[in-house]
């Protein structure tokens, strides 16, 4: 019975001992970390989602081959056609990833230096941004060679494809912003519908494929005309609204920093 | 005898932890009280804080109530008083100890299971149980009113989040005309989308999670292994409306009571100011009383009655 006594005893001195302040502070003198960023931030930084260069690569080839699908069954390409397409999809995934080595090599030269690794992180943003935008998107070789190579019958039937594409998009943007707008402004049926209306009419650049769409909509929302709202909204209404536009005009230095605003927009 | 004696210190240790035992099994009655006060303390102050948390969408939905149907001052004042109960009971219900899966914290949001094991989320809950409460105090005219403009709001809102959801999956596999329209009415016919939904698009290689089943069948194989690549995201959300913009007072009540209490404050300091005037009247007559009656004993003349009680 004493035996067990004492073993209680010691247990608890030892849980007192090591749960002491004492305690963690020889830990970490011990096991300090090394100032050094550690490569796979690298990657984390640049790749997101696709985790590292080889998920970047497996899902770059894996989008080339949807876009090829897309342009070989919207234009009904030739083989030659498609040869082309081909290669200039690998030369925009070759030019990307010269371009991460340069970096990359920087980051090695710099990863024990952390107050300098600003510098590494600032030069990735235009690599992300190209990402972000699609590897194979304007001005990328893939587009480039795809307006070359096709004719002129195809080039029409891009024109027309691409012009309702985009019009779908501007439409589904718009009533994303009126819902999204109903979350700090109550609006009934009628409401909705003019405000939609107004939107349809000012929101004119809508680039999808960007985490800012959301404040691109917003600015837009603040290009309406406020006189053509006054017999629709009520006071209490259009005072939120007044409010909520300043807030969206304000993005437009940001939007344009991003190049999703042309330099001569009406707010600016 | 030594034997005896040597046992009784584990006699009595066996005694004190049997004491203890019964300590831990049978509190003192004002102990197991103190306990259940701290608890229902507890209760009361968390149940505050999701009322608190969850006022906003609860005015908000009384905004949009307003917008709906005209209301007379009487419905307002009383679906006002009646709506505190539709958060008193949500927080109450979600706060349920028993049932801990109720309210989940997923991704920094509020996420519901609801009784019907469906994903819910607060907004939700709000709009339906502010509906319920509404109904004694709405007439015919206005509940059909009311139900028309929820109806076109849901549908709204559904439409953007089938738009949302479309736009990224077709930035993604470039979907045909008659897949676009394929994909559309299986969303817009066979998902039940949460009322508060978003998906935050906009990434690289990103896809918001939606069931496999409304998009996979129409894909070729080229648009299928872009859907295997991508990562899905899923962010139902807890939506609290910003106040910062939109903020209304469905009944102006406590206004009127200001106002009520602002006439008394007046009265009140008119009814002092007035005793006042009326001292400092009798304290001047008084002194004036005294100046003649001192006037009046230089000249012999008979002192006034006030003067002479004075002195």
């Amino acid at each position: 019975m004493r035996f067990v006594w004492l073993m209680i005893l010691n247990l608890m001195v030892v849980l007192a001992a090591t749960t002491m302040p004492g305690h963690a502070a020889v830990v970490d003198v011990v096991v300090q970390p090394r100032q050094e960023i550690a490569d796979t931030q690298f990657d984390s930084w640049l790749f997101q989602t696709a985790r590292n260069e080889a998920g970047c690569r497996k899902r770059l080839e894996a989008q080339m081959n949807v876009l090829l699908f897309e342009a070989t069954r919207d234009f009904a390409l030739s083989e030659s056609q498609q040869q082309k397409l081909r290669l200039a999809a690998r030369g925009d995934v070759k030019r990307f990833f010269d371009q991460v080595e340069i970096r990359r090599d920087k980051f090695q030269e710099l990863k024990h230096d952390r107050q300098n690794m600003s510098k590494v992180f600032q030069e990735l943003q235009p690599l992300q941004q190209r990402l972000n935008a699609g590897l194979f998107e304007k001005d990328s070789l893939f587009a480039k060679v795809l307006q070359y190579v096709l004719d002129d019958a195809q080039q029409e039937i891009q024109i027309e494809r691409q012009a309702d594409r985009i019009e779908r998009q501007r439409k589904a943007a718009v009533r994303i912003a009126i819902v999204e707008l109903e979350r700090i402004l109550p609006l009934n049926h009628r409401q909705r519908l003019v405000l939609t209306e107004q939107l349809l009419g000012t929101a004119n650049s809508i680039p999808v494929m960007t985490r800012y769409g959301k404040y691109l909509m917003h600015y837009h929302l603040s290009e309406i005309d406020q006189a053509k709202l006054i017999d629709v909204l009520d006071e209490a209404q259009m005072e939120g609204f007044k409010k909520y536009a300043e807030q969206g005009k304000a993005y437009a230095a940001f939007l344009r920093q991003q190049g999703l605003l042309a330099s001569g927009d009406r707010n600016e | 005898m030594s034997n005896r004696l040597d046992r009784r210190p584990s006699q009595i240790r066996a005694c004190l932890l049997m004491l203890m035992l019964c300590g831990l099994a049978f509190p003192a009655k004002g102990t197991a009280q103190a306990v259940k006060v701290q608890k229902v303390a507890a209760q009361q102050a968390k149940n505050l804080q999701l009322v608190r948390q969850f006022q906003p969408i609860l005015n908000l939905e009384l905004a949009f109530l307003r917008r709906c149907c005209e209301l007379t001052d009487a419905q307002r004042k009383a679906i006002s008083k009646a709506s505190d109960k539709v958060l008193q009971d949500i927080a109450s219900e979600q706060i349920n100890a028993n049932n801990p899966r109720m309210l989940a914290q997923l991704r920094g949001q509020v996420i519901v299971q609801n009784r019907t094991n469906k994903r819910t989320d607060m907004n939700s809950l709000i709009r339906d149980g502010l509906q319920e409460v509404t109904k004694p105090y709405l007439t015919e005219e206005q509940r059909a009113a009311y139900r028309k403009e929820l109806q076109y709001r849901e549908e709204a809102e559904k439409q953007a989040l089938v738009d949302d959801v479309l736009l990224q999956i077709d930035q993604q596999v470039r979907l045909s005309d008659v897949q676009f329209e394929l994909v559309k009415d299986a969303f817009t016919e066979q998902w039940e989308a949460p009322a508060a939904g978003r998906f935050n698009g906009g990434q690289p290689f990103v896809l918001p999670a939606v069931p496999e089943e409304l998009v996979l069948p129409y894909l070729n194989e080229a648009q299928k292994e872009v859907w295997k690549l991508c990562n899905k995201t899923s962010s139902y959300s807890f939506v609290r409306p910003n106040e910062n913009f939109f903020k209304e007072e469905f009944w102006a009540e406590a206004k009127t009571q200001d106002k009520q209490a602002v006439e008394a404050e007046a009265k009140r300091a008119a009814k002092e100011a007035l005793t006042v005037a009326a001292e400092h009247k009798k304290a001047e007559h008084k002194k004036a009383e005294q100046k003649k009656a001192e006037k009046a004993k230089d000249t012999g003349l008979p002192i006034p009655a006030a003067a002479a009680e004075e002195n």
